[in-house]
């Protein structure tokens, strides 16, 4: 999108701001919520924390002394959630009544170093249906050292990632990717190629990331008919700012030894009257990847990234638009043996502008309505030597979501039930058959919880319907398809003593094929290859079974869980070993659906020791197969990975931890597919912060692979000539105001 | 919610998401459905005016009236003789179509053809794009064995690469 039209966005809202204004009528039927937040032990008021009240989307920032309040408050019960650098994020439940004064005064632990994005892994993951009984398997804080999405969440139990090459990196979660596996920034899907390809590169720029969600389990139904893998929700402002009569935000920048990597990222907030105006800028240059075996050609990244955001509060509810920008122009190395020759440079653009309206309490049943319609354009090219644009690919989509949350219906607690509607517009052009192709997608859900004083319930249920249409007539007529399908899944806790709960979780999903999946006809050069869908396949229809133990401390967390996924109809390209009529030099990858089974067990502990001792260790396995075909190993499936970290709290502002990355060999491999080497890299990390001139400053330094091993990821799709990266010393330094 | 706030609300909704999808519905990439003339981009679509050209599967190596290569199905039948400092006659093109039915590509349309030789020690192609745009020379350097794969170029791609055919360079006998 020309920038001229996020200018002309921008100012159309300046136009319309009035209208958003608050009227002045105020009901004496609300309530109101006033505090005091102060600190565990030193017991005194703590300025600049900010106090959210999720359900509503209302925000305060505590005054020096550590107050705040909450005007016009509909009556009801709210989670309150606190949040400041260097302190615990913690949950209160408050009840307001009408007319009346909730008093809430918070009391919250300093945790240091907590300057970094919250990755937070659930069965039902924090959300606005979240109650402090809900049930986290972990919640961490990761610096934001990393250049992508999956890097940053890498290190979670059962999680691992795809590449080829640094810029392209994807999450896996327990053996499941691309399609399987949605990525969504703020509940909403962003439009992008990155689950069609390994060369393909998630559009989110993850500096300014605040926040990183993994929902599992019934509510991943509210996002995704993606059950078993699970949706990863990225939010940039799960916190947004507040009331105060100054500029906020933050400023980073970073640097890393093993690219000549640069970073920088701004971020600012500014509260007008009952409006709220947010700003995110991020720029990335990081040259050629050096390995342990050298340097890697063209494995450069450049990025930019600008977001906006007017977020207007009303005692009725509130309205959000915002807007953003991405932009991102990376390689895929030079591969004679399997990858395209001389190497690909692959040139990505994403826009989108996106629109949220909450209601709240429009009836006695409903706690609010949310309503999002968000717009994406996508661009990507893939530019051959001599500046041929090989491929190009065009996606325009548009979302949309009303979203009503229940509260106390019949014997249930708390609940939602929501309507979507996406339609996507594939085109593509330069060297390919791929037809252009419109999708349009209808989904309607339900979720739903029941909390009994041992046993707690959680269930969902989701209906889609899409319609694919070929666009124009290609070499080949391709047939219109339409799926529809039925997810489903259920949870069931018992807390068998305070700190012990035991899971289950049976689900049943149905993933209709992309239009990749279906129509795909062309070489895709970046990997070397002439992919062909196939428009007969039917949808994926998945049976998911998990065993899980949450054990929560004081001392720390541990969780362990057992799973079995076997999937119908499961979509993916094999190697037909042959090579394409069209193009003789490359391979050909056909679409096929199979019969396959997926089983596999994690386990993750994180547990405080004398003197100030934190140990973290997490060890996952999973394994693949086609069950049709003996067994055949699945392609791509992780070997066994664990890591092992022990951290030193030399103070409150002082952090080190030295760690251990493992992976066992891979010898499970799929026809074609090579096995690869275990291995083991030593990690050392350090944080540091300190208040100085009223501003709060974080330094954070990594030193990874101290010992220069040579290894490989099995799921590098050009391992056999980039190694991971070698020895990296890297260098971070945010500051918050 | 008083019915001034909701005007208000109802109005704002509906100007941001006309606003919103009057920037965001268009796709960023032309597919040329519109552009009738669209000469320069490349798409293979058999509706697009300037694109109706057979998709070529396979090819034909001829000199003179006799076939002496043909390459279909992923198979290669025959190979290319010639003599050490020896240059063959004259072998023309001829492309396969998914019909089965043989083409000749048009020069006006941007393709040529281009070859992918292994070993240039061995043999070498000589090629006159302007005079014989679909006929080359095979040129025998020294003894011995290597490939070329014959390429249908178009808009500065490969449409079609065949698999490798052998050149055989044969010594030349002297009586």
């Amino acid at each position: 999108m020309a920038k001229w039209m996020f200018y002309l966005s921008t100012a159309f809202f300046g136009v319309c701001a009035p209208i958003f204004m608050p009227s002045p009528a105020l009901s004496v039927s609300t309530g109101s919520i006033v505090g005091h937040v102060f600190g565990a032990e030193s017991e005194e008021g703590i300025g600049e924390v900010t106090v959210f009240i999720e359900e509503i989307n209302r925000i305060q920032i505590t005054d020096p002394g550590g107050y705040y309040s909450f005007l016009h408050i509909q009556p009801g019960t709210y989670i309150i959630r606190s949040h400041r650098i260097g302190y615990q994020e913690t949950l209160f439940e408050v009840h307001v009544s009408a007319g009346g004064i909730t008093h809430c005064d918070l009391e919250i632990q300093e945790r240091p170093l907590k300057t970094s994005t919250t990755v937070v892994v659930g069965q039902y993951a924090a959300s606005s249906l979240q109650k402090p009984k809900t049930i986290i398997s972990s919640s961490k804080q990761y610096h934001n050292l990393y250049g992508t999405i999956a890097e940053t969440i890498n290190s979670e139990a059962g999680i691992t990632q795809r590449s080829m090459g640094p810029a392209s990196a994807r999450p896996i979660i327990r053996g499941l990717g691309g399609e399987r596996l949605v990525i969504v920034q703020e509940g909403q899907k962003t439009g992008d190629l990155s689950a069609t390809s390994a060369d393909h590169a998630v559009a989110i720029e993850p500096l300014n990331v605040e926040r990183i969600e993994i929902i599992r389990g019934p509510q991943a139904l509210l996002y995704s008919s993606n059950v078993l893998g699970g949706v990863i929700n990225v939010l940039k402002h799960s916190v947004p700012y507040g009331s105060s009569d100054k500029f906020l935000g933050s400023f980073s920048s970073q640097f890393e030894s093993v690219s000549e990597g640069k970073s920088s990222a701004l971020s600012l907030a500014r509260q007008l009257k009952s409006m709220t105006l947010t700003f995110d800028g991020a720029i990335r240059d990081n040259g050629d990847m050096s390995t342990p075996r050298g340097s890697v050609d063209n494995t450069d990244i450049r990025t930019g990234n600008t977001e906006f955001g007017i977020n207007s509060n009303h005692p009725w509810g509130n309205i959000e638009f915002s807007g953003g920008g991405y932009t991102s122009n990376y390689g895929v190395p030079a591969d004679p043996f399997e990858g395209h020759a001389l190497g690909v440079a692959i040139d990505l653009q994403r826009e989108y502008l996106e629109l949220r309206a909450t209601l709240l309490e429009p009836s006695s049943l409903i706690n609010n309505v949310e309503f999002s319609q968000t717009f994406s354009r996508y661009q990507h090219k893939e530019i051959e030597s001599g500046d041929y644009v090989g491929l190009e690919l065009g996606i325009s989509s548009q979302n949309t979501n009303i979203l009503a949350r229940l509260d106390n219906l019949g014997p249930f607690e708390n609940g939602a039930i929501g309507l979507s509607y996406s339609f996507r517009d594939h085109v593509s052009k330069g060297m390919t058959y791929t037809p252009s192709t419109k999708e349009y997608t209808g989904g309607i859900f339900a979720y739903q919880e029941w909390v009994g004083s041992d046993i707690s319930i959680n269930a969902g249920m989701r209906v889609d319907h899409s319609l694919l249409k070929p666009q124009k007539r290609t070499v080949t007529l391709r047939p219109e398809r339409t799926f529809s399908g039925l997810s489903s899944a259920l949870s069931a806790y018992y807390q068998s003593i305070e700190d012990l709960t035991f899971g289950l979780t049976i689900a049943r999903t149905f993933r209709a094929p992309s239009i990749e999946e279906l129509y795909s006809d062309g070489p895709h050069l970046a990997v070397h290859s002439y992919e062909v869908g196939n428009d007969s396949l039917g949808g994926e229809i998945g049976t998911g079974l998990e065993g899980f133990l949450d054990y929560h401390h004081d001392h720390g967390n541990i969780h362990l869980s057992l799973y079995r996924n076997f999937i119908e109809g499961y979509i993916f390209p094999t190697n037909t070993g042959l090579s394409s009529l069209r193009r003789a030099d490359l391979l050909l990858y056909k679409m096929i659906g199979e019969k396959v089974l997926m089983y596999g067990a994690e386990a993750a502990v994180d547990w405080s020791l004398p003197r100030n001792l934190k140990f973290d260790a997490s060890v996952s396995h999973v394994r693949g197969f086609l069950t049709e075909h003996s067994n055949q190993p699945l392609p791509l499936i992780p070997p066994m990975q664990a890591r092992v970290n022990i951290g030193h709290e030399h103070s409150t502002s002082l952090k080190t931890t030295i760690g251990v990355r493992m992976a066992t060999k891979q010898t499970q491999t799929a026809e074609f597919e090579k096995p690869t080497d275990g291995y083991a890299v030593l990690d050392l990390s350090g944080q540091y912060h300190l208040h100085w001139l009223r501003y709060l400053h974080s330094f954070s330094l990594k030193i990874e692979n101290i010992t220069n091993t040579v290894y490989r990821h099995h799921l590098n799709r050009i391992k056999h000539i980039m190694p991971q990266p070698g020895r990296n010393v890297g260098l971070a330094y945010k500051v918050f105001f | 919610m008083n019915p001034i706030t909701a005007i208000k609300v109802t109005l704002s909704l509906v100007s941001l998401i006309l606003l919103s999808t009057t920037l965001g519905c268009s796709n960023p990439v032309d597919d040329g459905h519109n552009d009738t003339d669209h000469h320069d981009e490349h798409h293979h679509d058999e509706d697009h005016g300037d694109e109706d050209h057979a998709e070529a599967v396979g090819v034909i190596i001829s000199s003179g009236d006799q076939q002496i290569v043909r390459y279909e199905n992923r198979q290669v039948d025959g190979s290319v003789l010639v003599g050490v400092n020896q240059k063959t006659p004259l072998l023309s093109v001829l492309f396969i179509g998914e019909d089965g039915k043989t083409f000749v590509p048009e020069t006006d349309e941007g393709f040529t053809l281009a070859f992918d030789i292994n070993d240039t020690a061995v043999a070498e192609i000589e090629h006159n794009e302007e005079e014989a745009p679909w006929s080359f020379y095979v040129k025998g350097v020294i003894e011995g064995e290597t490939f070329v794969a014959i390429k249908l170029n178009h808009s500065g791609h490969a449409d079609f690469v065949s698999k490798e055919i052998p050149i055989v360079v044969q010594k030349t006998t002297t009586e």
